[in-house]
């Protein structure tokens, strides 16, 4: 390979908790890059990574690229006008639930809606790390924190709904300490043309620890997720004996050997359905009632908005009558004074 | 990079005029300081020795990859929070914006460089407050005008204008914001005010009453 993800790691002394999350989403990314270089054929140069402002907006400092740690919920504002001013540049963005999803919401959506070719890597540990624990647009109803001390009486929001309702063209998930699946997700991320929104459930060690605990330790991950992979079965379980099947239009977790049940009965995963309606299922499995759905879930594709503006570009360029700034001011209605 | 703020208010914003239109021509190029390249390892936070302006390095050049961001730095691109190179940097920021005094015009006096009243204002106040001072001048009054088209930094010359008249009448469309600003900059003077905050423009006669009043 051309590079190796030590030719992707600054000089910068990493300042994330101990056991914080982040520190296995970023080793990852630095894996993932060599990879999307050795198969898009990227110069190091051309990555440039964007950030808002949290603990997982830091991330531009650790990475050895072009990078920039910018305004709070804006990351998204400054990765499209980065895409659109040079599409040749692979643009990344780090952000915590907080700066894309209150601060930062209306960016978030309108990126995806547009399909700018961005990928958007979303740390969501439920909370606001950096300022010390107040509870974020995806904390769970009434989780109690510094500013929901009786906990909170508001529904979090589901990114990957959000997704979905903007029309979004990619959405992973995964759990922060799953590596290999990770850096599966961002090499597949970079390889899609659009908004890639991969949903990273981080752990804050300090604020919010074992907010995805439930689902995401070591001992029972294996029964309470499931990892989707385009054209395989949708089969979970530490004996991978559980799957889900369709009954009527609903979802059902099923064991295989039971009641006739075989591996064939089971769902196939196809992430480039373009009708959303399994998506939307797999996004919204809950535990304890349904594993949590991990990995691509919707990877689909449709025209990019820098696309779209460069086409414009050139189609109306060619039509123009006007050429230059000059012919511009003194075209319309102008006299002169004398 | 240097955030340029262009100030405007209602009366430039809602106002129209005939203007004569520029030839792009005649504007100097804007010349960015890129760096296309550079050899070892380059130093983003590192500062023009005369401007104190530092070179943009656009993604996609190789081997000038580095981050940029609100985090304080040293001048190796190095995230430092320690105290000495934050007043280091903090005063290195006030001196560049302090030198782009070298580069903006002089203020100019509208009149006589020495009298008895300057009126100063800044703004769209400009097109009220030079007809008052023309109307003021053909009375035979000794009266200038120095309109401020840069705040921050004053322009180079602004004491020695300042300093050229008797009395200094600072007309502003506020309750004295660039008043204040001047006292704290410039305290050797001593400054007069009018002002008016109505939502409504300045009218002439208001300034030559104004300015009647301190002769």
């Amino acid at each position: 390979m051309k590079y190796t993800a030590q030719d992707f790691k600054s000089n910068q002394e990493v300042r994330w908790c101990p056991g914080c999350g982040d520190h296995a989403v970023l080793a990852a990314l630095t894996r993932a890059f060599p990879e999307i270089s050795e198969q898009l054929n990227y110069d190091k140069e051309r990555y440039v990574i964007v950030s808002g402002i949290g603990c997982s907006s830091r991330l531009p400092y650790y990475v050895n690229t072009y990078g920039f740690h910018s305004i709070h919920g804006r990351a998204t504002a400054i990765s499209t006008g980065i895409k659109v001013a040079n599409p040749d540049i692979t643009v990344w963005q780090a952000c915590g639930d907080g700066d894309a999803l209150a601060i930062g919401g209306n960016h978030f959506i309108h990126a995806i809606r547009r399909n700018i070719d961005i990928n958007i890597i979303l740390f969501n540990n439920q909370i606001y790390g950096l300022t010390k624990g107040q509870y974020s647009p995806t904390s769970k109803l009434g989780a109690i924190t510094k500013t929901s001390p009786y906990g909170t009486v508001e529904h979090p929001f589901s990114p990957g709904m959000l997704v979905l309702g903007a029309r979004g063209t990619f959405f992973a998930r995964s759990l922060d300490t799953e590596l290999k699946l990770n850096q599966e997700i961002f090499v597949e991320a970079a390889n899609h043309d659009g908004t890639s929104v991969c949903e990273m459930l981080t752990n804050c060690v300090i604020f919010n620890d074992g907010a995805h605990a439930g689902f995401a330790n070591k001992e029972e991950k294996e029964d309470r997720t499931i990892t989707l992979r385009d054209g395989q079965k949708m089969i979970f379980g530490k004996n991978r004996n559980k799957g889900l099947m369709l009954a009527g239009r609903k979802l059902v977790v099923v064991e295989i050997g039971k009641n006739g049940i075989t591996e064939t009965d089971l769902l196939t995963h196809h992430s480039d359905t373009v009708d959303s309606g399994i998506h939307s299922m797999l996004i919204n499995m809950k535990y304890p009632d349904f594993p949590v759905a991990l990995g691509v879930i919707r990877n689909v594709k449709d025209k990019t908005y820098d696309d779209n503006v460069h086409a414009q570009l050139l189609e109306v360029k060619s039509k123009a009558t006007i050429h230059s700034m000059d012919e511009l001011l003194n075209s319309g209605s102008t006299w002169e004074v004398k | 990079m240097m955030p340029v703020i262009l100030m405007s208010e209602g009366f430039i914003a809602n106002g129209s005029e005939p203007w004569k239109i520029p030839a792009m021509a005649d504007y100097p190029a804007i010349k960015p300081p890129f760096i296309e390249s550079c050899e070892g390892h380059f130093n983003p936070y590192e500062r023009d020795p005369e401007t104190y302006v530092r070179k943009w390095a656009i993604p996609g050049k190789k081997g000038l990859e580095h981050r940029v961001g609100g985090l304080e730095k040293n001048p190796l691109g190095v995230i430092s929070s320690d105290p000495e190179n934050h007043a280091r940097m903090v005063a290195d920021r006030a001196e560049k914006v302090a030198r782009v005094a070298n580069y903006i015009p002089e203020l100019e006096v509208h009149g006589k460089e020495k009298g008895d009243v300057l009126v100063v204002g800044w703004g769209g106040t400009f097109g009220h407050l030079y007809t008052a001072v023309k109307t003021l001048q053909a009375q035979g009054k000794s009266v200038s005008l120095a309109h401020f088209d840069f705040i921050n930094p004053l322009p180079k010359n602004t004491d020695k204008v300042l300093g050229g008249f008797s009395k200094i009448i600072v007309c502003e469309l506020n309750s004295g914001q660039f008043v204040d600003y001047l006292r704290a900059k410039m305290p050797q003077f001593n400054y007069l005010q009018y002002n008016k905050v109505q939502g409504q423009p300045f009218i002439v006669s208001e300034i030559v009453d104004a300015v009647n009043a301190v002769l």
